[in-house]
């Protein structure tokens, strides 16, 4: 018994669009949401420039006692949430809340945009000894990254199965995947699944430091690539049964059809250069939805512009789809940098929109071909596409690999 | 083939058992250790040693002694891992040993790693930050970056083995090890994998202690006393401990030992208020029925239960009125403790704790002895003293954390005929 899983509301927060109507926009204009850094102090950081949230005012959705309490990363998933969940037209007074549930990819949580704030949480840099008081506690509590779960769970009064999936970069299409398994299994009817980042000093410090980042701009696929620009994003999406969809009169979005899975086994940082790893997780994703590769119509690549990712990635693909495959491929990183453990689920819904607005969003910044890069990476400008399904990728340090198909929903 | 041949086949796949076990606690490395510790109702609780407490209310906890760690074998690097990283390779050696592992057991794209953890990595982005704050962005210890993802552990178990199952790490509140094995029975039936090594770590550090301690939730009194009408607080612990889970069916094919059944989970949240959980332990109350349900089990066939309370005056009032919702007048009369008066709370460790704890009373280990509650303020059967024959056919291990996130398991030995 499996149940087919669709799609019914999506909300996203990105450096490009703050819901899913200007984040599509954004796309098909191939806007660049990477801007100098103003979250932290970034002038002693090899690397400046992330993909921020932008014209996002966070006391216009929270009311003034309860702003203080939240980090910024709980303010970004409560404001997902609550546009997905708006959208979906889900009514929860009338659903069994007990089985809903809630599954987040996150690799930071509730942490920290910069130092000061990190000193003012934690022994031994916060000052005295006297107890600290609210919302010191609270915020405590938020720097672990199962608070971005339990605030949606809380805030809606969900009881189902509640987690954050954190494997690095692709933590936020396995939690898309983890929440989908609950469905087809008939763990639950509804769930919310999605993904959350901030940006922090912690980890441009981080990346900085292994030579991961690019020196101006994110350029994926192109031959002078030279790194990833980090980015913070947060998705939610509803997930329903096929059944319980159409029992409410939803309007479904896409069918999430398909998800697989797969580790390298082969570095902590570095990924396998034979590009098995990924093409193992984007086959197990078209097995899982029943597909073969020549029903894709398009691949919402990882894309991070990082030389080893992207010429790996290519590898894969071709694996799979064939050596002289046509199939278009796109890496939105440039737009809207590398949102780490949200990032899955943010551009997974990138891979919606282009199934339903109908165009494929372009790869920014491809200036110099790469030989060893040699697919229709749609570059500069997005294109007009009709499309019947789509693949989405996102892998992760320690070799962690995750695809999804996404097919269109005649209903 | 007879149709009663099949149906048990088909059932076989659908059951999922342990074959191995492997833990590293305050007792030091082995589940022998543990289980010896537990059952003999000896306490891991000790005056904090290795940094100063002063100006701390707690100055007790549990740690894993570092000297138990000299078993550790295969690859170089690992002195230099996280001890995360350390504790959850040593525990998953052991398991694999139980489980008669051969790198020919299984394919190796056919074998995941899932592990939970409600710190994640938080001691060592701790010295990353440090950096950060003393220093400069650029002199931060970049192999020591790459450890702070919360996947890192379970990358190197799959590295260490060259297992290529897709690799979850999960957290959901220092109650996330049901929700592993959760994840991991759906994997098995669901045929994405043929062995799933599970399992849970965390670690205190002085920065969660300290900050632990100025929240309020520790025991002043250094104290640890489950249920106790006079408890003020929990004792930190840590550790890790990790099973390997196959289908029965794909056990009995290899020939493998199965050490236990488990036979029923649940998974739930309280859904109430964030970092407050319900009072009533709403979500407890119905991981413990989603467990029991799936199982088949009656509440007064359970023989015991290895509690989650820690010695908290709300939790452990939450985890008793869930008790009395879920097993109704069984909840006073079924044998019960809480292993948390002899190691300490170590968070999603201790779920794992707990179920190794119910896979060593099914198999005739006997029970773990509440130890430091002296005047229950609760109508529970508390283990007192060591029962070491007691026969147990079906234990009930879970977890609740003041986050709202509960889990349960119902763990059974299998009879002879399976």
């Amino acid at each position: 018994m499996s149940h087919r899983v669709v799609v019914t509301g999506i909300g996203v927060l990105t450096p490009i669009g703050n819901n899913l109507k200007e984040f599509s926009d954004g796309l098909r204009a191939g806007r660049d949401g990477i801007a100098p850094v103003t979250h932290f102090d970034a002038s002693k950081h090899r690397c400046q420039s992330a993909g921020e949230l932008k014209n996002i005012d966070f006391s216009a959705h929270f009311d003034a006692e309860e702003l203080p309490y939240l980090s910024r990363g709980s303010r970004m998933i409560r404001v997902a949430a609550a546009q997905g969940l708006a959208a979906s037209g889900l009514d929860l007074s009338v659903e069994d809340r007990s089985r809903i549930g809630v599954v987040l990819g996150t690799n930071l949580g509730g942490m920290p945009a910069d130092k000061a704030g990190y000193a003012a949480l934690h022994y031994p840099y916060r000052r005295g000894r006297a107890k600290p008081k609210e919302p010191w506690r609270a915020l405590v509590l938020e720097s672990f990254i199962c608070a971005m779960s339990d605030q949606v769970a809380c805030q809606y009064g969900l009881g189902g199965l509640s987690l954050v999936m954190s494997t690095a970069c692709s933590a936020g299409l396995h939690a898309l995947g983890v929440a989908m398994d609950a469905i087809r299994t008939g763990q639950s009817e509804v769930m919310l699944a999605g993904g959350v980042d901030p940006l922090s000093e912690m980890p441009q410090a981080g990346f900085g430091v292994l030579r991961s980042l690019a020196s101006d701009k994110l350029r994926p696929f192109s031959k002078d690539r030279d790194g990833t620009l980090l980015g913070e994003s947060a998705s939610l999406w509803v997930l329903e049964s096929e059944a319980h969809a159409k029992r409410r009169g939803a309007r479904i979005l896409a069918e999430l059809a398909g998800y697989g899975g797969s580790t390298d086994a082969y570095h902590m940082t570095r990924p396998d250069e034979t590009g098995r790893g990924p093409a193992r997780a984007m086959q197990a994703a078209l097995a899982s939805a029943g597909m073969a590769p020549e029903q894709i119509g398009y691949i919402k690549a990882h894309g991070t512009g990082t030389p080893a990712n992207d010429v790996i990635e290519t590898r894969a693909i071709k694996q799979l789809f064939g050596e002289k495959t046509q199939v278009p491929v796109s890496s939105i990183k440039a737009m809207l940098g590398h949102s780490l453990g949200a990032s899955g689920a943010t551009e997974a819904a990138a891979a919606v929109v282009a199934l339903n607005d109908g165009f494929l969003p372009p790869t920014l910044n491809l200036e110099t071909p790469d030989p060893e890069c040699d697919l229709d990476y749609v570059p500069h400008r997005s294109r007009p596409a009709a499309l019947e399904a789509v693949l989405t990728n996102a892998f992760g340090f320690g070799g962690n690999n995750a695809a999804m198909v996404f097919r269109r929903w005649e209903g | 083939m007879r149709h009663d041949d099949m149906d048990t086949r088909m059932a076989d796949a659908t059951r999922i058992v342990i074959t191995g076990m492997g833990a590293v606690s305050p007792y030091g490395a082995g589940v022998p250790a543990l289980l010896g510790g537990l059952t003999e109702g000896r306490s891991a609780l000790r005056p904090i040693e290795d940094f100063d407490t002063s100006g701390c209310g707690c100055t007790h906890g549990a740690r894993v002694p570092q000297g138990s760690l000299t078993a550790l074998t295969g690859s170089n690097n690992l002195r230099r891992a996280p001890r995360g990283t350390q504790f959850s390779m040593l525990a998953t050696e052991e398991a694999l040993q139980m489980a008669g592992y051969s790198p020919s057991t299984w394919a190796p794209e056919r074998v995941s790693v899932f592990l939970g953890t409600y710190r994640a990595m938080a001691e060592v982005s701790q010295d990353i930050w440090h950096r950060i704050i003393t220093s400069e962005p650029r002199f931060v210890q970049p192999l020591l970056f790459q450890e702070t993802v919360t996947n890192a552990v379970a990358s190197a178990l799959s590295i260490r083995w060259g297992w290529r199952g897709t690799n979850y790490a999960i957290s959901a509140g220092n109650a996330c090890g049901f929700q592993v094995l959760t994840l991991a029975a759906q994997a098995l039936r669901g045929g994405r994998a043929d062995a799933i090594i599970a399992g849970t770590f965390d670690l205190f550090t002085t920065a969660t202690h300290f900050d632990m301690d100025d929240i309020g939730v520790l025991s002043g009194a250094n104290v640890s006393r489950p249920f106790d009408t006079r408890r003020d607080g929990f004792i930190m612990g840590e550790g890790a401990a990790v099973v390997v889970l196959e289908t029965l069916a794909a056990a009995k094919a290899r020939g493998a030992t199965v050490l236990a059944e488990v036979a029923g989970l649940g998974v739930a949240h309280d859904g109430h208020a964030f970092g407050v959980h319900h009072r009533e332990g709403r979500g407890l109350a119905s991981a413990m029925r989603q467990a029991l349900q799936a199982a088949n089990v009656a509440p007064d066939a359970v023989d015991y239960i290895a509690a989650a309370s820690n010695s908290t005056p709300s939790l452990d009032r939450a985890e008793a009125a869930a008790l009395r919702t879920a097993l109704g007048d069984a909840a006073s009369t079924v044998p019960l403790s809480s292993i948390k008066g002899l190691l300490g709370e170590a968070e999603s460790a201790s779920d794992m704790f707990n179920l190794l704890a119910c896979v060593g009373a099914v198999r005739g280990g006997g029970l773990p002895v509440q130890a430091g509650t002296e005047q229950p303020e609760f109508e529970l059967n508390l283990v007192r003293t060591s029962q070491g024959h007691r026969p147990v056919k079906a234990a009930l291990a879970h977890s609740y954390s003041f986050g709202g996130n509960a889990g349960a398991a119902l763990v059974r030995a299998l009879s002879q005929q399976e």
